[in-house]
């Protein structure tokens, strides 16, 4: 009896903890699969480190799907996803695309990370399966592949026009590189774009020759810190992910560093803004998105975003991020290509269907989206640039 | 600079020897390998920051955390070590450790959240050094813990209880020993230093997040088998010569030799002194 009564506790405490953990990534609309319409794939990380931005492309795709189906679908047929979570890990993002192959889906929306696509895009040509990545914004990363896209500016174009800006605005003269080592869009950022941008400045960098890095995850940044307070710098940049970020500004603040600090598209990931507090008021980076933009679909999708993120997800952001543009961009341009190309969505069309619909995206220029307007010669994202600084709690726009 | 990274070692190194002492009571001193404890330190830096959020004072915010972190101690010597049957202690206890993480994330989300440390300006300068205080508070209650449970596994009774247990449960439980009150309260110190260690390492590294513990508790393991599983002298002593190490190999070559530096030691004393610094040379050679 009390064996019995042992199992059925550990039972009920285990059940309610998957329960509390998996209870609010659960997608509030779409249907995973439909009889006679449209599937996609997403493959996201809802767990682990990149949760909380995946969470939000959860959102904007739901939003987007909601939003074609409610139009009456496309051509009559219902649009739904079925959802896979990567975990952030490249071995999970791989198995994800193939069991999302082995569904039918017609195109994937996803991965999230560098790391990922890295691994996904070799087998997205195997499956020739077209995958839309959403936050992969190193350099090079896409070319040369036939079936991998990624809906996002990439980390040289955002660097240029945000580095000059901040030199400009700070008088830069001198500058200490702080570069994580285990993240590659950051790692890239900080050894491959920061330190050739700036030479092109005519910034010097303190830290060429003996350079100041961490890995992503760290908790402690003491060492990094003493060394870049010895060498005096005008600014700091950093070639790192947002969470990893806080930490170092409030480490730097803490032993008694003031300068500015700049970062690219990273550094928007996380909440930055609104933890940050005095320590991060001034920190420059870009995006191809912000919260005040000009075009009436964009603020539309800030409001409908505002509205229904609470509802899916309590803990992420109240405000979107450019990630979540990304991810709602990509399903209207899938959509697009479906309605276009005449995608008949049956099981024994879907190659020729994922043929179709890669075609289409490789063309595409002029699609009018949220941020959104088509993929450049190496699919990477065609997107106007925004120069962003933190004042209050908030990214403004500078430029 | 490098008397300064010396400092930073120290102070990370005292981070390390906080988990590294609640390891090594419940390895060393009942044989049994909790590897959720990380997880419950997170516990604590989470819920005391989630208070200092909302207004609360610092002593509300320890409180919480130490008494959410006994808790899951407890929660995790009874689910994952005395309800399953066998040797499946390691297993159990690594999946106790992830379902903790993903509530976290699922409850805090990934991100990294600030925490509100003390705002005293109070700080003792020797030379260019200055220490302020938080960094004085870890460094004390360090000391003390070291100090405080080196007397207690030495020189009480329930010491020695604890001691007895660890060399042989069947004689131990034969003369006398309440073995499940022993394992329990063990437990529950073991939990009120991740409590309190979960505060520390918010106040210390200023922001917390849903995998803070799982970094730290990697370094403390290899600070308590350096230091002799069940000396909590030798696993304070370990983890800070461990914090040393790796601020001097991050500060002069990097951080991505860091590993590099920091496990090949971890193999280096295994080797030479299998039984850690203090350890009471039990390990036998094959």
């Amino acid at each position: 009896m009390k064996k019995l009564l042992s199992v059925v506790m550990a039972s009920c405490i285990a059940l309610s903890l998957c329960a509390c953990a998996a209870s609010p990534a659960a997608p509030t609309a779409a249907p995973a699969e439909t009889e006679s319409g449209y599937k996609l794939g997403v493959a996201i990380p809802l767990s682990g480190m990149g949760s909380s931005a995946a969470k939000m492309e959860l959102v904007g795709i739901t939003m987007a799907v909601n939003e074609i189906n409610e139009a009456g679908g496309i051509g009559g047929k219902k649009l739904s996803f079925e959802t896979v979570d990567t975990s952030g890990d490249p071995k999970e993002a791989s198995n994800a695309l193939r069991k999302l192959a082995s569904e039918n889906v017609l195109a994937v929306v996803g991965p999230h990370y560098t790391g990922e696509a890295e691994v996904c895009y070799p087998i997205g040509d195997e499956l020739g399966l077209v995958e839309i990545a959403l936050a992969c914004s190193m350099p090079g990363l896409s070319d040369g592949y036939q079936y991998g896209f990624r809906n996002i500016a990439t980390e040289d174009q955002i660097a240029e026009k945000v580095l000059k800006k901040w030199v400009e605005d700070y008088d830069i003269k001198t500058v200490a590189i702080i570069s994580d080592v285990k993240a590659a869009v950051a790692k890239s950022i900080g050894e491959d774009i920061l330190p050739g941008m700036f030479a092109d400045l005519g910034v010097e960098v303190l830290t060429l020759q003996s350079p100041v890095t961490y890995q992503t995850g760290d908790v402690d940044f003491s060492a990094q810190i003493t060394k870049v307070k010895a060498l005096e710098p005008d600014g700091i940049a950093l070639g790192s992910l947002a969470g990893d970020a806080l930490n170092i500004i409030a480490k730097a603040r803490e032993q008694g560093l003031k300068q500015p600090f700049v970062g690219t598209a990273p550094l928007l990931e996380g909440v930055l803004d609104k933890k940050g507090g005095e320590d991060t008021q001034g920190t420059y980076a870009g995006s191809a998105f912000c919260l005040t933009p000009e075009s009436e679909k964009a603020q539309k999708f800030i409001e409908d975003y505002r509205a229904l993120a609470p509802t899916m997800y309590a803990e992420v952001s109240s405000d979107p991020l450019h990630y979540c543009a990304n991810a709602y961009d990509a399903v209207y341009m899938i959509a697009e290509a479906i309605e276009k190309q005449g995608v008949s969505g049956a099981a024994a069309d879907v190659k020729t269907d994922r043929d179709l619909i890669r075609d289409y995206l490789a063309g595409l220029k002029d699609f009018d989206g949220v941020n959104s307007k088509g993929f450049d010669e190496n699919h990477s994202g065609i997107k106007d640039i925004y120069v962003l600084k933190i004042e209050g709690d908030q990214w403004v726009v500078v430029e | 600079m490098f008397s300064q990274q010396i400092v930073n070692g120290i102070l990370l190194g005292s981070m390390y020897a906080l988990l590294a002492i609640s390891y090594t009571l419940v390895l060393g001193v009942l044989n049994m390998l909790n590897l959720a404890q990380g997880e419950i330190l997170t516990a604590g830096a989470l819920v005391a920051c989630a208070i200092l959020s909302a207004g609360g004072s610092m002593p509300a915010a320890l409180f919480a955390s130490v008494l959410v972190c006994i808790a899951l101690s407890l929660l995790v010597e009874f689910f994952c070590l005395r309800l399953p049957r066998g040797d499946t202690q390691v297993v159990t206890t690594i999946a106790m450790g992830m379902i903790l993480q993903n509530v976290y994330t699922g409850l805090w989300g990934s991100e990294s959240i600030k925490f509100r440390g003390l705002s005293s300006g109070f700080a003792i300068r020797i030379s260019t050094l200055e220490f302020n205080a938080t960094q004085i508070l870890l460094l004390a209650i360090t000391a003390a813990l070291m100090i405080a449970l080196s007397l207690l596994i030495d020189r009480s009774r329930f010491g020695r209880e604890m001691r007895a247990l660890s060399d042989n449960r069947t004689a131990a439980r034969v003369s006398g020993v309440n073995i499940g009150r022993v394992t329990v309260l063990t437990f529950a110190l073991s939990g009120l230093i991740a409590g309190i260690s979960g505060v520390m390492a918010g106040m210390v590294f200023t922001s917390v997040t849903a995998f803070t513990g799982g970094t730290i508790g990697d370094k403390a393991m290899v600070a308590m088998v350096i230091g002799g599983t069940g000396s909590a002298f030798g696993a304070g002593i370990a983890g800070i010569i461990l914090g040393i190490v790796e601020i001097l190999s991050v500060g002069y070559l990097g951080a991505e030799y860091r590993e590099i530096v920091v496990f090949p030691l971890l193999i280096l004393f295994l080797w030479l002194r299998p039984s850690g610094i203090f350890g009471k040379g039990r390990v036998e050679r094959a």
